[in-house]
């Protein structure tokens, strides 16, 4: 009901302004009804007086005689006493009147005076409003009151607006009806261009960049931010595609030559030098990796929704990496795996990549017959080793690029922290360096959960 | 056992063909795709070792073509590429191994011997580490020249971890292997079964060692 969608918004916006208008217009009714009301009143109590007037007559002596037909007197006769009338003489004595008045309705007014009074009933009947008119023709000049007892005029104008509600609320609620749904309709019409637009940018991922949204048919106002999306999807599309053909054509001219030095070395084995350059050529084979995987590191972007299982990725590095551990003289072991599956989100190849990382900085930095552990729990994978640990000044330090705290006691290129940083950074994620107690370093890779 | 080698740098073509022979292959080198498909129209080959980037084309178009017009030759790729998806589109189009540059000549030569000792190749009866030769058709194990006897249990124990050598078998996939359907297996015999393996090892003087992975599996190695 209160969801953020613009359909839903522009829906409640638009129903809104309808009610507003609707009750405004009730509102205007009611007053310009009172308004009416009061001049309506004022010519319907002088034609009462003519009326009146009219059924008087002379006598020789000059008296005046008021004879009422029957209709006229039953309706100045009525016990509610709703209509009421008084016949004055100039010096405002009740000649005639109806319901036995003895006394005038109000004083006459002067010359220039407001011929309308008004009046409490004593009886309770609410407040009478009159008007005090001289009869025609009449010497001397006689005067007649008229005045009506008369309900609220709010509460009429309300009863009157009551009234029509009560008479038009079939036809209102049919109307409204209408409206809402006319409304709803022309919202849902407007935005579904919008619609179709997400659902098929949400298709898009880095699998798919060739892909484009549509401009055709689209309103104006959207044709802007399609254009420039597509934009952008065009240029990372050429430098997603200029990374990759980099890396690839990178890995092809230094890979093929160390292969060819590789295999001409081999071939004069047996010659003491050679084991050593054998040796040299390895760290050149694995700074040549490493920078690749960084590059490969660098142009990697989180997928929407997409999950690693932690448990797989610790399964296959420790089985990778056990062969590379024993014929280096060290052992390696894996715990925690029995607990089952630990889904995160991010990649399985590209976690399996930081925690390589992880584990070989460990195997260099652990003695001859050492052992790394591969500890899986508590929603991390933490890599303990049995070296000198991190000294707390570098524990930020190592993770920056080509930057070693023993140059060259190792033969690594200070690449392999800064990838799985990298990695883990690219999942919402941190590699945590510690000191274990009894044993060295401990590296965690620490990766949020998956939603999946 | 004949190899066609495409491989465009000419020095490493023919470090792998003198590898190769060797190792007893005999290998004929193509630079590009289309010698290589001439000569694979005109000789029987046994394997193929495909580089991918080539000057006249990629070496998995090459490879998908292959298998679509129903060749099941074994096919190697020597690749520098080492993207995720390099490796797992190779193994899509129907490469039967993959190995990386630089790689080592001994890794080579093994990957092939293994490539066609798989189902529907003749090769490979005879598995070798160190001094110790298993003979899987009579299924005997010989130790520096001389046979020993071996339990049943300890000569399938060594064979799985033989066709594995180098390499870090699952405690799983042994229990698997070595245990029929339904047998009662406790927690531990495949440890008890590794460890009388490796002291029968050790007595008879093998120059083999089978290594403990705690929580990881099991690694056959020369000493």
């Amino acid at each position: 009901m209160f969801s953020n969608s613009l359909a839903a918004r522009l829906t409640r916006r638009m129903l809104a302004i309808i009610a507003l208008g609707f009750v405004s217009l009730l509102l205007i009714l009611k007053v310009q009804y009172a308004m009416e009301r009061d001049s309506l009143r004022d010519r319907a109590l002088l034609a009462q007086a003519a009326d009146i007037a009219a059924h008087i007559s002379f006598a020789e002596s000059g008296r005046p005689v008021l004879s009422l037909p029957p209709s006229l007197d039953n309706a100045y006769d009525r016990p509610d006493r709703q209509y009421v009338f008084a016949l004055l003489d100039g010096a405002g004595h009740v000649l005639a009147a109806s319901h036995d008045f003895t006394s005038p309705l109000a004083a006459l007014p002067g010359a220039g005076d407001d011929p309308y009074f008004a009046f409490a009933d004593l009886a309770g009947r609410g407040t009478y409003y009159g008007v005090t008119a001289p009869v025609p023709d009449a010497t001397p000049p006689l005067f007649l009151q008229v005045a009506q007892g008369s309900i609220h005029p709010d509460v009429l104008a309300d009863s009157l607006v009551a009234e029509f509600l009560e008479q038009s609320w079939a036809f209102l609620l049919v109307l409204a009806v209408l409206i809402v749904a006319v409304t709803i309709w022309t919202v849902r019409q407007s935005v579904a261009p919008l619609t179709r637009l997400s659902a098929l940018a949400r298709g898009i991922g880095p699998g798919s960049l060739d892909r484009r949204l549509p401009e055709e048919e689209l309103p104006d106002e959207i044709v802007p931010l399609v254009g420039a999306v597509n934009a952008a999807l065009a240029r990372i599309e050429r430098g997603y595609a200029r990374e990759r053909e980099f890396t690839a054509n990178a890995a092809h001219e230094l890979r093929t030559p160390l292969a060819v030095l590789k295999a001409h070395l081999e071939t004069l084995s047996g010659i003491d030098e050679v084991s050593q350059l054998v040796e040299e050529l390895g760290g050149i084979e694995r700074l040549v990796s490493q920078l690749l995987w960084l590059a490969q590191a660098d142009a990697l972007e989180a997928r929407q929704g997409e999950t690693a299982d932690l448990r797989e990725v610790a399964t296959g590095i420790a089985r990778l990496l056990g062969p590379q551990a024993v014929g280096a003289g060290k052992s390696l072991e894996l715990t925690g795996a029995e607990a089952g599956s630990l889904v995160v989100r991010g990649n399985n190849d590209f976690l399996a990549l930081a925690l390589r990382n992880l584990v070989e900085n460990a195997l260099a930095h652990t003695p001859h017959g050492g052992t790394v552990e591969i500890r899986l729990g508590g929603g991390r994978i933490d890599v303990v080793d049995e070296g000198p640990g991190v000294a707390p000044g570098d524990a930020r330090r190592i993770f920056e690029r080509f930057v070693r705290t023993r140059p060259h006691a190792y033969g690594g290129a200070g690449l392999g922290l800064s990838i799985a940083a990298r990695v883990a950074e690219v999942y919402g994620g941190r590699i945590e360096v510690a000191r274990e107690p009894g044993r060295g370093a401990a590296f965690s890779l620490i990766v949020p959960p998956g939603d999946a | 056992m004949r190899l066609l080698a495409i491989e465009d740098n000419r020095r490493l073509a023919a470090l792998i063909a003198k590898g190769c022979r060797q190792a007893g292959f005999a290998v004929d080198s193509c630079h590009d795709l289309e010698s290589g498909r001439a000569a694979l129209d005109a000789v029987g080959y046994d394997a193929i070792i495909l580089d991918l980037a080539l000057p006249d084309g990629d070496g998995l178009d090459f490879l998908a073509r292959l298998r679509r017009e129903g060749s099941e030759l074994p096919v190697l790729i020597l690749t520098a590429r080492d993207r995720v998806e390099d490796r797992v589109a190779g193994l899509d189009v129907g490469a039967d191994d993959y190995l990386l540059k630089p790689f080592a000549m001994e890794e080579l030569v093994a990957r092939l011997r293994a490539l066609m000792r798989r189902p529907g190749q003749a090769l490979g009866v005879r598995l070798v580490a160190g001094n110790v030769e298993f003979d899987t058709v009579a299924r005997e194990v010989s130790i520096a020249g001389a046979p020993v006897a071996f339990t049943r249990r300890e000569t399938d124990l060594l064979e799985i971890l033989l066709r594995r050598q180098g390499r870090v078998v699952p405690k799983e996939s042994i229990e698997e292997k070595l245990y029929a359907f339904g047998e009662e297996v406790s927690s531990n015999s495949v440890e008890v079964a590794v460890h009388r393996l490796r002291k029968h090892l050790a007595d008879t003087g093998a120059t083999v060692e089978v290594h403990t992975l705690r929580g990881i599996g099991y690694l056959l190695d020369e000493v």
